[in-house]
């Protein structure tokens, strides 16, 4: 691949994104993949690192697989056999509505970037990974792909959607029926609906093995520059509300955006759906690292 | 002080101004902003309705009508003079050549518009124009006008341009006078050498002109009723010129003749007809559309009466008899003994005491100046009466008065003085179009480039400031109106690369 096709000027180079694949392909080993409790991974034998159960001997097994205790507790020659970590299906649920361009380009930059560097370090890890974008509807999709060739499907998916100027709606629960049932997905949102769709995730985590939400956060969600009496309207439903903005008001919605994150979060505990807070003041590498990679920093 | 070039755009601001007030008291109240979500601002405090009318929806309104009449008031082209600069009097060549058609409008335009410029640069916002040649029909302003009230008295003195008569005195009083000329009448040059002239502004360019320069008509000596004409026309352009020229009585046609003149050559042609009951007597110079600069001086008409009306001329007792005979002989005068009179003819240096043009007739006395006669023409420095004074050997030419050419000339002579006081009554008529070198624009004195600043540069200046701001205001208002950080909220997605495994 040649060298200019590596660098983008979103942050995002392939040089950077190989390296963190190693690192959690490093992070990962002994554990599934950002689960808590669940199975991510077909129970079947075969070459891994999790430990499956014994069974007798056989020409050709490898000596190093021995478990020697268990021959000696059993009288016959035991052997170690390791869950099969074949690949499993994961959704990238990018949520391309409107007020994902809202207060500033940056959040969309940052889910962008988040599903690239999702989708390259998990096709890395050799799982089967598919975009959905959605908004009222599922605005773009791509089919389950490994490689370059999947990679390079959802890149292509990415540059082809933007939040468009207005209107539409935020309804992840589209993506269901795109969703394989027992693989994973990954809700990638600002999750700025009245009830933040709440529902909508749990559905989805009924029918996946594993849900992960990434709640995408700007400082500035919601509010408006100015004071004084304004007329408020919703990018996407267009409803209109006047206020009047001052200091005041400007604390109240922050406060009520954070009961509202709170919310949302108390929902990921109860359903068992992981929870990231991406802020747009922070990198992806930093997102990817604390927030996914390191269970518990950031998670429900 | 402060005059507008259009003040119907100032009548505009207001209208414009409450027409935005009205837009912003009952249009959508205060701004309007895209949130990603509604539902954090609901509860906060909202705007009671009965305030929220009260009020002025947005006090941005007063920013924006000031910003629109402040556009309004550029439109508007205020131009600030100030009483205590200078006024320039400026001499404005009013001859026909002046209404000459150039590519882009009269040649008089051309030239008041490089007036206009000098003047600016001068500092100079009022003038007081003069006529350059002397019109009945002239109306001359009482005191100083700007720039702007000069284009309209010039537009009236151009509906009827004067021919080239005496130029006026010198102004030698030593304030700024300014001449504005096309240079085509070739006693200018001495003129503005003589006179205190600060400045001259030039202007023509058009050479393609031919011209009528007189038609004049007199009874023959052999036949009273039988009136001998004589046509000039001169070539006054810097290319040949050809055409053809045609004399009517009253409409129809008695002469045609064509002719081709080079570039400053001139050529006379005579005929002869009868107006017994008397007429207008019209020549005109045809031409190819287009081909004449000047169309206003191809053409000449001469009324004629029904009795053909001759000066009324006291002779001196001291002239010669020869002299009674030439004036009769001209068909111009009718010798009389007692006033009223229309001419004065003196042959000696006592004065009749009647105020009337006189003519001084000086026997030269000069044998071999048989055929010259000299007509010398000057204002009586006390009535103000045209003189002339004619140097002629009466003898000789009495010898000669069977050649009806020599006394053409003479009477033509004759009738050129006369023409000076009683010209509507004399069948004589002429174009004065001056010489053959329609000069390119100059200016005598060129203006300095380092200059004390002038009023225009000054207004310039001062209402560059007032649009400034203006547009400043109206961009403010519109990246307000934009939503400011709205402007990059949807932003192309980042590009990112290939994948190898």
């Amino acid at each position: 691949m040649d060298a200019a096709a590596l660098t983008i000027a979103a942050g995002l180079d392939e040089g950077e994104l190989r390296r963190h694949a190693a690192i959690m392909a490093r992070l990962f080993a002994g554990r599934p993949l950002l689960v808590h409790g669940h199975h991510p991974h077909s129970r079947r034998a075969g070459d891994g690192i999790e430990f499956l159960d014994h069974r007798a001997y056989q020409p050709g097994d490898n000596l190093r697989d021995v478990d020697w205790l268990a021959t000696l507790r059993t009288g016959r020659t035991q052997v170690r056999r390791y869950r099969l970590e074949a690949s499993s299906d994961w959704t990238l649920c990018l949520d391309c509505s409107a007020s994902m361009g809202l207060p500033s380009a940056a959040k969309w930059r940052l889910a962008t970037q988040l599903t690239a560097a999702l989708a390259y370090i998990l096709i890395h890890l050799g799982h089967r990974v598919r975009l959905a974008l959605f908004a009222d509807s599922v605005r773009g999709l791509t089919a389950f792909g490994r490689g370059h060739g999947g990679y390079m499907a959802i890149v292509r998916e990415l540059d082809r959607n933007r939040p468009p100027d207005g209107g539409g709606d935020s309804v992840p629960g589209r993506c269901i029926p795109y969703i394989t049932g027992g693989g994973q997905a990954i809700v990638i949102s600002d999750f700025l609906t009245d009830d933040a769709m709440h529902t909508d995730l749990a559905r989805i985590a009924a029918r996946t093995v594993h849900t992960r939400a990434i709640q995408v956060v700007d400082g500035d969600d919601c509010l408006v520059t100015g004071t004084g009496e304004t007329t408020l309207f919703d990018i996407e439903s267009g409803a209109e509300l006047v206020v009047t903005v001052d200091a005041a008001a400007a604390a109240a919605v922050g406060s009520r955006l954070d009961q509202h994150r709170a919310g949302l979060q108390r929902h990921c505990e109860r359903h068992a759906i992981g929870y990231t807070r991406a802020d747009v003041a922070q990198t992806w590498q930093q997102i990817l690292l604390d927030g996914i990679v390191r269970p518990g920093t950031h998670d429900a | 002080m402060l005059e507008f070039v259009s003040p119907g755009w100032l009548l505009s601001a207001p209208l414009l101004a409450a027409t935005i007030w009205w837009i912003h008291r009952h249009g959508t109240r205060g701004r309007r902003r895209a949130v990603a979500a509604l539902f954090p601002w609901l509860g906060v405090d909202r705007p009671a309705a009965g305030t929220t009318r009260r009020r002025l929806a947005d006090p941005a309104w007063l920013r924006r009508a000031i910003a629109v009449a402040l556009l309004a008031g550029m439109l508007a082209a205020p131009q600030w003079h100030s009483d205590s600069e200078g006024t320039a009097v400026v001499w404005f060549d009013n001859g026909r050549s002046m209404a000459a058609m150039e590519t882009d409008g009269p040649r008089w335009r051309a030239a008041l518009h490089a007036l206009r410029q000098a003047l600016q640069r001068r500092g100079v916002t009022t003038v007081l124009p003069r006529p350059l040649y002397s019109s009945s029909v002239l109306a001359e302003p009482a005191g100083p006008v700007t720039l702007i009230q000069l284009d309209h008295i010039l537009a009236a003195w151009f509906e009827a341009p004067a021919i080239q008569g005496p130029l006026p005195p010198l102004p030698l009083d030593g304030h700024g006078h300014w001449l504005v000329s096309d240079l085509t009448d070739p006693r200018l040059e001495g003129w503005i050498r003589d006179a205190d002239v600060h400045d001259v502004v030039a202007a023509g360019s058009a050479s393609e002109n031919a011209a009528l320069t007189s038609l004049s008509l007199r009874p023959t000596l052999h036949d009273p009723g039988l009136l001998a004409g004589s046509v000039v026309i001169a070539n006054t352009g810097r290319l040949q010129a050809d055409g053809s020229v045609v004399v009517r009585v009253d409409g129809a046609q008695v002469f045609q003749q064509h002719w081709s003149l080079t570039a400053g050559e001139s050529q006379s042609f005579a005929f002869a007809t009868r107006v017994p009951g008397g007429g207008t007597i019209e020549a005109v110079l045809e031409r190819a559309a287009g081909a004449d600069a000047l169309p206003i001086d191809n053409r000449l008409s001469l009324a004629v009466p029904a009795n053909a009306w001759r000066a009324r001329a006291l002779i001196d007792p001291a002239c010669s008899r020869a002299l009674s005979v030439l004036l009769e002989a001209t068909g111009l005068t009718t010798l009389v003994d007692r006033p009223p009179i229309d001419l004065d003819v003196r042959c000696s240096a006592v004065s009749s005491g009647i105020a009337r043009p006189t003519l001084h007739v000086l026997d030269s006395g000069d044998p071999a100046a048989t055929d010259r006669v000299d007509v010398q023409v000057a204002p009586d420095p006390v009535s103000g009466m045209p003189q002339a004074t004619v140097h002629a050997n009466l003898t000789a030419t009495m010898a000669a008065d069977a050649d009806a050419q020599r006394l053409l000339r003479i009477a033509s002579a004759l009738g050129e003085l006369l023409q000076t006081d009683v010209r509507d009554r004399i069948h004589r008529t002429e174009n004065r179009v001056g010489d053959s070198q329609l000069r390119a624009a100059f200016e005598a004195r060129p203006a300095t480039e380092t200059g004390p600043a002038s009023d225009a540069t000054r207004t310039a200046a001062l209402w560059r400031w007032v649009v400034i701001p203006a547009v400043a205001l109206l961009l403010y208002d519109l990246w307000r109106c934009h939503g400011g950080k709205r402007d990059a909220a949807v932003a192309p997605s980042p590009r990112v690369p290939g994948y190898r495994t």
